[in-house]
């Protein structure tokens, strides 16, 4: 069972006179346990794409269904909520909440949710302990280095136990070292939690350890692998 | 929610210049305001407490025909049983009878319009301390001498009179035949207002009385001070009640402008602590929408990963209210503080005292505040304090998630 379908998806922009077809047309279908990767150069809609299935922007036209429920009906409100319960995100930056320590940031979205204190502490700690910072879970994330951050940031985007993970350009602004670290993290919580990633990425070492490949460019799906 | 407060509280520290600047204006402006008004009620509580104790007294009792015109034929017709029941009466502190005329008072240097008081020495001295308002170059009544009269300072330098010298007074008598008499100045008052000094003279009763041919235990007006100023009115009810006849008044109503005094005087400086607050506001207004600016992608990641947009409206109102719940407070205390030493030492008011002598208000200033002032200033604070965060808050609302994280 799928549990990311688009369907005839398309976002347009208007550009002036001109429309944007940043999403032209993508059926797009997800299994649990997928390590997907979105590549394609730049500007040919991967973020739009993201965007979409993550319920932060609406389609022009055709559907978006994230655990069988069509999410471009739901209203804002009900987007909020639903991404709280369903969709964990890494962005490339500024994902984590300054003042607040890495194990805050994760226990932030607990919070949200309305899990109780021992709860979030202990699945924070958890999390920090399979993204391989326990020792750092009191530490600020200006304390912390890009690739920690981002660490963390997948250890806050799985506190909510989501369907999966959707991550643009995670590791773009990170040096080789940490990105090797952080695709160990998120390549062993696949293997072993069989936690799905959707994430989009330039960078050649990401594309290497992905286990299928779609290829964007105009809007459009040009190929799709599976290795 | 427990967890919007924290970051809130957290987030206000991120530029602790910024926030600091804003905090210590805000406590400023508030110790100011409070100061300043601290200072307005001092002056109008002294005004009020020296025109009561100088001039109208806690009650007065008057035939009722004297309101309207004050003439000699209108008599207290029962001004020894009322003397009697103030004086037995324990909330009463002081009570003195007075025989009132209007006249003139010459010398060979001027003539001018005043009041002349007839007055029994002791009792009124015990009212309103006449005796100590007597230059050291005078004396007060006694028994002895004929004649004698009081002439404020004021006036006394127009009539270019000392102790020893000639006044004549004129005035009409019952028969409305005009009395020429000579008086011999006893002592010179000074008063704190000198419109009093030049109206007011004093002659002791009994000398009044005869030049008017009135009996020996005739008065005009009867004047009585409540140890307890909040007495007046119940004292007055009860007077009334005992002299259906007379006319029974507290100085609410001799003063109204002086009752109603303490409430526009609180009004008033409600508003200039509100103006205060106003110009306060658009510092707080201006910082946070710095503050949202600035964050504008870590809100917006917020917003992406679920925190609802009532929720970072929550956050950005709670950041405000945290500047102000701090520099506020702050204020307060610190003006109560100073208002408390000022209550001590007193502000002196040397240089202005002149002008504050024709007003009715001695030279030293002592600060005063009703605590409940804190409280309206906490709550005008709080108030202005959550008006101000709208505009940031709304601002915060307005950003759309996906525009701020795209330019990431
Ligand atoms: N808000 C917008 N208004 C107008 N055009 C937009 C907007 N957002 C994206 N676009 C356009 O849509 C197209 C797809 O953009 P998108 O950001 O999805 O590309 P991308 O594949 O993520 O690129 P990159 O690899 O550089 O991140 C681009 O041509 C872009 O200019
Ligand atoms: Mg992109």
């Amino acid at each position: 069972m799928a549990i990311i379908e688009t369907t005839n998806l398309h976002r347009d922009y208007q550009d002036g006179d001109s429309i944007i077809r940043a999403v032209d047309g993508i059926n797009l279908s997800v299994e649990e346990g997928e390590f997907t990767a979105i590549i394609g150069p730049s500007g040919s809609g991967k973020t739009t794409l993201l965007n979409l299935i993550g319920g932060l922007d609406n389609p022009s036209q055709g559907e978006v269904i994230v655990d069988q429920k069509e999410i471009h009906e739901l209203s804002d409100n009900e987007l909020i909520n639903f991404r709280l319960r369903h969709i964990g995100f890494v962005f490339q930056a500024y994902n984590l909440i300054p003042v607040l320590s890495a194990k805050e940031n994760v226990e932030f979205i607990m919070q949200l949710q309305g899990k109780s204190a021992k709860e979030r502490s202990k699945r924070a700690l958890e999390l920090l302990k399979a993204v391989g910072l326990e020792q750092q879970a009191h530490k600020r994330p200006n304390e912390l280095s890009g690739g920690q951050q981002q660490r963390v940031a997948v250890a806050r985007a799985l506190a909510s136990k989501p369907s999966f993970v959707l991550a643009d350009e995670p590791t773009a602004n990170l040096d080789s070292k940490s990105t090797e670290d952080l695709l160990d993290i998120m390549h062993k919580l696949n293997q072993e939690e069989g936690i799905t990633f959707l994430f989009s990425t330039h960078d050649q070492r990401v594309i290497d350890r992905a286990q299928r490949l779609v290829y964007v460019e105009d809007g459009k799906i040009k190929s799709d692998t599976k290795k | 929610m427990k967890t919007l407060f924290n970051i809130a509280w957290r987030n206000i520290w991120r530029n602790k210049l910024r926030s600091s600047v804003v905090i210590i204006s805000i406590m400023l402006g508030i110790w100011a305001g409070i100061f300043v008004s601290a200072f307005s009620f001092g002056l109008n509580d002294q005004r009020k407490d020296a025109l009561l104790k100088n001039q109208f007294s806690h009650i007065q009792v008057h035939k009722a025909e004297w309101k309207d015109q004050m003439e000699v034929e209108y008599l207290l017709s029962e001004a020894k049983a009322i003397l009697s029941s103030l004086s037995s009466k324990t909330e009463i502190a002081a009570v003195a009878p007075r025989v009132i005329a209007n006249g003139m008072a010459a010398t060979a240097h001027y003539s001018g319009g005043v009041q002349i008081y007839g007055i029994e020495a002791e009792a009124e001295n015990k009212l309103t301390g006449l005796a100590a308002k007597i230059d050291s170059s005078g004396k007060y009544f006694s028994k002895k001498g004929r004649n004698p009269i009081l002439i404020g300072a004021a006036l006394a330098e127009k009539l270019e009179v000392k102790p020893g010298s000639k006044v004549i007074l004129n005035f009409s008598n019952a028969n409305n035949d005009l009395v020429s008499a000579s008086f011999k100045v006893k002592g010179i008052y000074t008063e704190v207002s000198s419109t009093i000094e030049k109206m007011k003279v004093y002659v002791r009763a009994n000398d009044l009385q005869e030049l008017l041919g009135i009996g020996a235990e005739d008065y005009h007006e009867i004047a009585a001070f409540a140890e307890n100023e909040a007495d007046s009115d119940s004292l007055k009810t009860w007077l009334q009640g005992q002299y259906p006849n007379q006319l029974v008044e507290s100085w609410k109503d001799l003063a109204p402008e002086l009752a109603y005094s303490d409430s526009i005087m609180t009004q008033m400086l409600f508003i200039i602590i509100g103006i205060i607050m106003l110009a306060l506001s658009f510092g707080i207004i201006n910082t946070m929408l710095m503050a949202v600016l600035e964050r504008r992608k870590e809100l917006g990641v917020l917003m992406c990963v679920g925190m609802s947009k009532g929720r970072v409206f929550s956050m950005i109102i709670i950041e405000t209210l945290y500047l102000s719940l701090i520099g506020g407070p702050l204020g307060i205390i610190l003006g109560y503080f100073s208002v408390e030493q000022g209550k001590l030492s007193g502000l002196s008011l040397e240089v202005f005292s002149d002008g504050l002598a024709s007003y009715g208000i001695g030279t030293i200033i002592y600060p005063s505040v009703p605590s409940s002032f804190y409280f309206g200033t906490a709550a005008i604070v709080f108030i202005m304090t959550l008006l101000a965060s709208i505009y940031p808050a709304r601002h915060a609302l307005k950003l759309n998630p996906i525009e701020t994280i795209r330019t990431i």
